[in-house]
């Protein structure tokens, strides 16, 4: 009991120290605390803490330290007290502001009585039905989380930056030398090895998940927050349009459709870049927003480093991240076409700001001197750009995008677009945006040969969720507004108060019982941990009894939590050799068969070469699947028999 | 309305959650609760005959038997409590192994039966 109430005592204050305590104080050494309300310091705090993070780790693995649990912590310390300093002195300098100045800077913008209850409990119907679904998905089993567990334990371990590499089995069936991959970024690892550092977590425990789900419910704040500032109206502060309409936002990607993909399912499923891009994307789109509608530099710097941050984390969020800046931009212009020189000069003026230099500054420093991404390699960057090489890159049907979306979103963000290009209780940079934001992922999901994208369609459409949820929201409350507008709009409505009532009420009725449908059919009634437990196990004995010079295969098709077996013996991320999906080995011809082979067919002489060449000497499979071929040789031993788990030795 | 409210608000139901999901954690991690059991050899790669029986479970005694291609050797009775290991001695010098097959049969209480051998 006291084990596990100091453990769980140091895990949070771990998340905090990592992931709120550098963003705070960044926050208030840029003097963004005066303008921001104290739920957006939240948001942006925890957001710009995972980016730091990635920054002073990076920079530290590339100093004479070792990244510990103390050079962790004295970084961030150091990082603070810098930051903290830095606000002194502005305070100090900024004393003699008169009382009108300093009222100048007070935020404004704190929400009403009503709508923070509001928020509360659509916040904690959120958090209680994704718990509901986390209960049966926390132990750690699912396939991403594994790989990235990984590359996180190989910092603790070593005390090092990882070097992102694996070994693949050659033509002449000998394990190659291990060579560069791009399929992992940086920023996906560093944030949870600062936490396993401070907090010495276990890997195979609830943090990694708990981290995500933190990250997840961060997200759908920053949703909140980016759609309150969206649809506030430039020209009149005190209108509660936006609010509306962000609480609206809230409750379609908040209880509604909580579990379906990009949401619970990711969080569960290890899908950390993702979930990281789902955070910083909108965080950007709010901090560019603001820099150009309200023309402040310290904004666009902002969004600068968010942007820069995400182009550490993830590159598929990065990739569709530049696509919908290209789209605002050929929006704005579409629909700005008279002002865009005046425009022209006043973004020139804010580029050209001390602080937006100074980001613009770091960020090329860290890129080419310091850690340049792994995924911006030519070869990399050729698999994402071009013709789409497969089916599932040829593009979504508008059903299956309607699925991805949530039928009843779908239904109201596609008529909430074409509103956006009438609308007129938004800014104009808001509108850009927006309509950027959406076309743009729709067409990378719909169409991406049009735009020379090579990536699985399904992955992008997953980033539609959150545009469309904001458009659809806006449709949503825009139809109310009509009914409770006793102005003259009203009298340009045919239609009777009673009659909008109850459309809005059958709309209403429509997307909860969608949501919640949605939600329902995502439920686990099952836990794979009893299995996993079982794989753990046998990987422990195994990690006992044998050594690098010990070669193990293991099956990816039947067996439970099969990548975290690797953890158990840090000794490469393709070690223990992995038995794919079987479809893979048809797929591509030139793909090895040694893996499929020495376990599908261990006897023929093709798996025996294999055996040669690779030296394999311990086969883990299932063995309610995978015994029989191995109990009729002779040269095959069982050494190892559970339930879900059997191990065979290969005796020389 | 003072909103810090909000951010306070969220993160204590975020922590209550989190430590809800913690508990569930360890329950569903602690193996003694999942109601199985390993036999394994306790050196695999030798020609050793030792193995060791790990409980997990509700049965607390198994039956153990050596065969020599298919012919018992010798047998007997473990008792094992849940969550214990038990190593079993098997003396292989003055037997001739070579071409043949040792089979370790171990059966719980509930006939329920596991195998591991070794081919020499």
């Amino acid at each position: 009991m006291l084990s596990f109430l100091s453990s769980q005592f140091l895990l949070y204050v771990s998340i905090g120290i990592a992931l709120f305590i550098p963003g705070y104080f960044l926050i208030f050494a840029t003097h963004l605390n005066k303008k921001l309300s104290s739920l957006e310091s939240l948001v942006v705090a925890f957001g710009s803490s995972v980016v730091i993070i990635d920054f002073l780790i990076i920079f530290l693995g590339r100093s004479p330290f070792s990244i510990t649990r103390v050079s962790v912590f004295a970084v961030i310390f150091l990082f603070s007290i810098v930051c903290y300093a830095v606000h002194f002195f502005r305070n100090k300098k900024n004393t003699g502001a008169t009382l009108v100045e300093i009222e100048a800077v007070k935020p404004s913008n704190e929400l009403p009585l009503k709508s923070t209850l509001l928020i509360l409990l659509l916040i904690f119907l959120t958090i209680f039905i994704k718990t509901i679904y986390f209960k049966d998905t926390i132990f750690p089993t699912t396939t991403d989380l594994g790989h990235h567990m990984y590359w996180t334990k190989i910092i603790t371990t070593t005390a090092n930056l990882p070097v992102y590499e694996k070994a693949d089995i050659g033509q002449d069936l000998t394990i190659e030398k291990p060579r560069p991959i791009a399929d992992f970024v940086i920023g996906e690892h560093l944030i949870f090895a600062a936490i396993a550092l401070l907090s010495g977590a276990e890997f195979i425990g609830p943090f990694p998940a708990l981290v995500l789900f933190l990250i997840q419910i961060m997200s759908l704040l920053a949703i909140f927050i980016l759609t309150r500032s969206l649809f506030s109206l430039p020209d009149n502060k005190a209108s509660r349009y936006g609010e509306v309409v962000a609480l609206m936002a809230l409750f379609l990607i908040g209880p509604l459709y909580a579990l379906a993909t990009p949401q619970a399912k990711f969080v569960s499923g290890g899908v950390i870049g993702n979930t990281i891009g789902n955070l910083l994307i909108p965080l950007a789109i709010f901090f560019f927003v603001r820099a150009f509608s309200e023309k402040k530099s310290v904004f666009l710097s902002w969004g600068l480093l968010i942007s820069l941050g995400l182009a550490y984390t993830h590159h598929l969020s990065t990739f569709v991240f530049i696509f919908v800046f290209l789209f605002t931009i050929i929006a704005f212009v579409a629909l700005n076409f008279k002002t865009i020189t005046v425009e022209m000069r006043g973004w020139i003026k804010l580029f050209t700001s001390p602080s937006v230099l100074t980001v613009l500054a770091l960020g090329i420093i860290f890129v080419f001197l310091i850690y340049t991404p792994t995924y911006l390699n030519s070869k990399a960057i050729d698999t994402a750009v071009g013709a789409p090489s497969k089916s599932t890159r040829t593009g979504l049907t508008l059903t299956q995008l309607k699925m991805t979306a949530g039928e009843a979103r779908f239904a109201f963000a596609v008529a909430g677009f074409f509103l956006l290009f009438f609308a007129r209780k938004i800014s104009r940079y808001s509108q850009a945006f927006m309509i950027g934001w959406i076309s743009s992922l729709a067409l990378m999901s719909l169409r991406p040969d049009w735009l020379f994208v090579d990536i699985p369609s399904n992955r992008i459409a997953s980033y539609v969720v959150f545009p469309f949820a904001i458009v659809a929201a806006c449709m949503i409350v825009h139809s109310f507004v009509l009914l409770k507008d006793k102005t003259d709009n009203m009298r340009k409505n045919y239609l009777g108060p009673a009659f909008v009532l109850i459309t809005f009420v059958s709309f209403m009725v429509f997307v909860s019982v969608n949501g919640f449908d949605d939600n329902a059919h995502a439920l686990n009634t099952d836990s794979s941990a009893s299995k996993a437990i079982q794989t753990y196990t046998a990987s422990r004995y195994l990690a006992q009894h044998s050594n690098s010079q010990d070669m193990i295969l293991k099956d990816h098709n039947y067996l439970s939590g099969d990548t975290w077996i690797k953890l158990f013996f840090m000794r490469g991320y393709s070690y223990p050799l992995s038995r794919g999906y079987f479809k893979r080995y048809e797929d591509s011809a030139s793909r090895e068969q040694c893996t499929n082979l020495m376990i599908s067919t261990p006897s023929s002489s093709n798996a025996g070469q294999c055996f040669a060449g690779t030296k394999t000497n311990f086969i883990m499979i299932n063995p309610k699947i995978d015994s029989g071929q191995f109990d009729k040789l002779k040269k095959f031993w069982q050494i190892y028999s559970s339930d879900e788990v059997g191990i065979y030795y290969k005796s020389s | 309305m003072n909103n810090k409210i909000i951010p306070i608000t969220i993160l204590g139901m975020l922590l209550i959650s989190f430590v809800f999901l913690s508990i569930v954690e360890i329950k569903q991690a602690d193996i003694n609760s999942k109601n199985i059991w390993v036999l394994y050899f306790s050196d695999p790669q030798s020609g050793s005959l030792d193995f060791s029986i790990e409980n997990h479970s509700q049965n607390k005694i198994f039956h153990w038997q050596i065969l020599l291609d298919k012919i018992i050797v010798t047998e007997g009775d473990s008792v094992i409590m849940l969550g214990d290991t038990k190593t079993i001695t098997v003396p292989t010098s003055n037997t001739d192994l070579s071409n043949k097959k040792i089979t370790i049969s171990v059966t719980d209480s509930n006939s329920n039966k596991k195998e591991v051998y070794k081919n020499f």
